[in-house]
């Protein structure tokens, strides 16, 4: 979607964003509209991009300041604060700063992968979604399937009565209700406070390095 | 759903017969008087005239607002995460799941509770691991997914042949349920009217999707989405209301009026007849959890929304409407044996569909009163709108998987890997494709639209498809055709799709092992199981070549899927690519590049 790659990290990212389109943004000229769209990239990573990229960084250092700055609000905003003000020069410089990028064989874009796979913001990210998420699905598939097999394997348990009507049996479905709401909320709130911000740095990194 | 059909299937003579046997049942009007009338069948027809007028309007608005194939597969990806979520639960909350489970609560009690609990717990595994990952990774369909890193037209075909059959099998299974249901709503036991239910419903669906493409039927989604979830609250209110706030009284009252007494709120009622029974029990409720990440119309909604983020925030609202759609059904079934009885229910329709727009009819002021027809006719209304979406939704799927997967990814062999973009030559995701792709750009602009033709005309094919096998099926009970779409689905979809997310040495051929490993059990076991021959119920009840004891695969079938991929893969000659995964595993985790 062209405008949530519009939506600059300097409008609304304390809300969506990711996803919400640059209000803002003056309407851009169609034909460069691509390139300029870019300029929301610089308009964050620019500082970062004329520092480190050019002189051949590898991902690691361009992404680090925002992998670090995670944690929610407070520091994470910062860079994004610092650089909007040089917006107007970045919109300009991309073009001339980037062609040299763009010199960069194609043949290289397996490499970027790599390397920023190979990274350690990128490690970070897929390390705090897996310790996450495979644990806990592993868990709630478990507590589901001991639910059912409980129906057939423990009936008399099951029957058991618990507060008027209600019995075992009831009172677990109910909570697997509950558990399943629970558990969306806190994978919600994880990815949230852990992970987007970083990969929000790292996408628009490496969509930089490709280009 | 597995319930949905069971019911209306009986023979003619069995149908008409439950028809009388309700009038009589009205005549002799043991407890609230429970039968149609002709007053709520003619406005439920205007109802029902009312949701075509209004889904056929807004497909014809929508369907101008743009002619690529972002446009038809994807919606435009400019969807909410609001709007995405409704539609999720629109697209997966059948009219099976809106009856079938309200009816077999009414009917089962904790059973049906029981059942029900899977189809939300499914929604986590589509959460955590697939929802974002697969909006990051892909453009329209999952074998976008696999495309990525196995760039094998073999890979695409299997995993398109894969969609094409699970959502085939749906679609059959929902269009026989809705010839029969329809059928049931209107209170004609004539075989005509679910002879042209079908065709109708069948022609609609096709309208929907070569028009609307992806938007329209998203549309339609989000209304029927409204209406169900705007319909479930009016009935659990009202039926709340009735008992004045007191659940523990309607659930002993339930208990009361259901024939079985304790036995009705404890488990056992429909699964624990024997072991056998319970394992099948298990085998199902694995293949509901697992399945639902693996069905293809589920997977292409992710695609509606523009970022990973929308996906995972649509994910969300639409765990909250399904999961509070749940407890409204248990209400409700709750409160149908409460205040009808399961004798009633069960006359009524054998599988408890009618036990919902009955419920209504008593909640209304009872037959014959004003609220008790217009709310009847309202649920019927709602049940129909139901029916209409899930087969829009399940067709397009099913021809975006063979446009985009099976013929322009395997058969006309273009890569479907790169992001060459955009018929509308926006080409705003350029970036990431390397310039030496650009000359490509003209080419692939072309075959963008012949997909979308082609996609069009499969939608047409395929709906056409399912009209006959549904009208040659009419008479026979295919009930158990969702819970195999779900096992296919769990069984091939599933493995291929984890293995390609996160599993580094996975390679083509594990994929095409995988999809074929877990697709052809699931079909062969059940083929050879008491759904299809050897059972009062079953599909051939003449006959009797059944062996496999289980009515649902999944117990077997999933794990030798996931199985058969690991065996493919370690037994490749050629290693996997690390390039490709490292690509995949990136795109997948931070969203560069993505569509």
């Amino acid at each position: 979607m062209p405008q949530q790659q519009t939506s600059s990290p300097g409008q609304g990212q304390r809300f969506d964003w990711w996803a919400a389109p640059a209000a803002g943004t003056p309407v851009e000229p169609a034909e460069s509209s691509a390139a300029h769209r870019r300029s929301a990239v610089p308009a964050q990573s620019g500082p970062t991009r004329t520092d480190h990229v050019r002189t051949d960084r590898s991902a690691e250092a361009v992404v680090e300041p925002v992998a670090v700055g995670a944690p929610i609000h407070g520091p994470a905003v910062e860079p994004f604060a610092q650089s909007t003000p040089a917006d107007p020069a970045a919109q300009a410089a991309p073009h001339a700063s980037l062609a040299p990028l763009d010199e960069e064989p194609v043949a290289d874009r397996t490499e970027v992968y790599r390397e920023v796979q190979a990274s350690a913001a990128f490690r970070q990210i897929r390390r705090s979604y897996r310790t996450f998420v495979f644990p806990i699905t592993g868990a709630f598939l478990a507590w589901y399937l001991l639910f059912v097999a409980a129906q057939a394997g423990a009936p008399d348990l099951m029957r058991r009565a618990v507060a008027g009507p209600l019995n075992v049996a009831w009172l677990l479905g109910l909570l697997q209700f509950a558990s399943t709401f629970l558990l969306a909320w806190l994978y919600a709130r994880n990815a949230r406070t852990k992970r987007d911000r970083a990969a929000l740095g790292l996408r628009w990194d490496t969509q930089d390095q490709l280009r | 759903m597995t319930t949905l059909m069971t019911a209306s299937v009986p023979t003619d003579a069995a149908r008409a017969a439950v028809q009388t046997t309700v009038r009589t049942v009205v005549s002799t009007a043991t407890p609230p008087p429970v039968a149609p009338t002709g007053d709520h069948h003619s406005l439920a027809i205007a109802l029902f005239a009312v949701v075509v007028l209004v889904t056929l309007g807004v497909t014809l608005w929508v369907g101008r607002q743009g002619n690529a194939a972002e446009d038809f597969f994807a919606g435009g990806r400019d969807f909410t995460p609001l709007q995405n979520g409704f539609a999720l639960s629109g697209d997966y909350l059948s009219a099976a799941s809106f009856l079938g489970v309200a009816g077999l609560i009414a009917l089962y009690g904790y059973d049906g509770v029981l059942y029900s609990i899977g189809f939300l717990v499914a929604w986590l595994v589509v959460l955590m691991l697939v929802a974002e990952l697969v909006r990051n990774a892909g453009r329209y369909t999952l074998a976008d997914v696999l495309g990525l890193r196995l760039r094998r037209r073999k890979v695409r075909a299997a995993a398109g042949g894969a969609s094409v059959v699970v959502t085939l099998l749906y679609l059959v299974a929902q269009m026989v349920g809705a010839g029969s249901l329809v059928a049931l709503l209107l209170g004609t036991g004539s075989p005509h009217a679910r002879t042209w239910t079908i065709i109708a419903v069948g022609a609609l669906m096709i309208v929907y999707v070569t028009i609307g493409g992806m938007r329209a039927t998203t549309w339609i989604q989000i209304i029927k989405a409204f209406l169900l979830t705007g319909g479930s609250v009016l009935l659990t209110v009202l039926l709340v209301v009735r008992f004045h706030g007191d659940l523990g009284e309607l659930m002993r009252q339930a208990a009361q009026h259901s024939g079985a007494g304790h036995r009705y709120l404890e488990p056992g009622l429909k699964y624990g007849g024997s072991i056998t029974s319970r394992l099948d029990f298990v085998s199902l409720g694995l293949g509901l959890v697992l399945g639902t990440a693996g069905l293809p119309h589920i997977l292409s909604r992710f695609y509606t929304v523009p970022t990973a983020r929308a996906a995972r925030r649509s994910t969300m609202w639409a765990i909250g409407l399904v999961g509070s759609f749940y407890l409204m059904a248990i209400v409700l079934g709750l409160g149908a044996t409460a205040l009808i009885g399961s004798a009633e229910v069960r006359h009524a329709n054998s599988a408890g569909n009618t036990a919902v727009p009955l419920l209504a009819l008593v909640l209304g002021g009872g037959n014959g009163s004003t609220g008790g027809v217009v709310l009847f006719a309202l649920i019927s209304a709602i049940a129909f709108a139901t029916i209409l979406a899930v087969v829009a939704g399940l067709t397009l799927a099913s021809s975006a998987a063979f446009a985009h997967d099976i013929w322009a990814g395997a058969w006309r062999a273009r890569p479907g890997r790169e992001q060459v973009k955009n018929g509308r030559g926006r080409r705003r995701r350029g970036e990431t494709v390397p310039a030496s792709r650009s000359g490509k750009e003209s080419v692939s602009e072309v075959s963008e639209q012949q997909e979308v033709m082609v996609a069009r005309i499969a939608a047409a094919g395929i709906g056409a498809t399912a009209i006959v096998i549904s009208l040659f099926a009419q008479h026979l009970n295919v009930a158990f055709l969702v819970g195999l779409a779900f096992a296919v689905a769990a069984s091939s979809n599933l493995p291929v799709l984890l293995y390609s997310l996160f599993w580094s040495r996975f390679t083509a051929r594990g994929a095409v092992w995988a999809v074929y490993g877990g697709l052809v059990p699931a079909i062969v076991l059940v083929f050879f199981s008491p759904v299809v021959s050897g059972s009062a119920e079953a599909l051939f009840p003449g006959l009797d070549f059944h062996w496999f004891p289980l009515e649902n695969p999944g117990i077997v079938s999933i794990p030798l899927g996931f199985l058969a991929g690991w065996i493919g893969t370690v037994t490749s000659s050629e290693p996997a690519d690390p390039d490709r995964f490292a690509e995949l595993e990136v795109r997948a985790l931070t969203g560069a590049g993505a569509a």
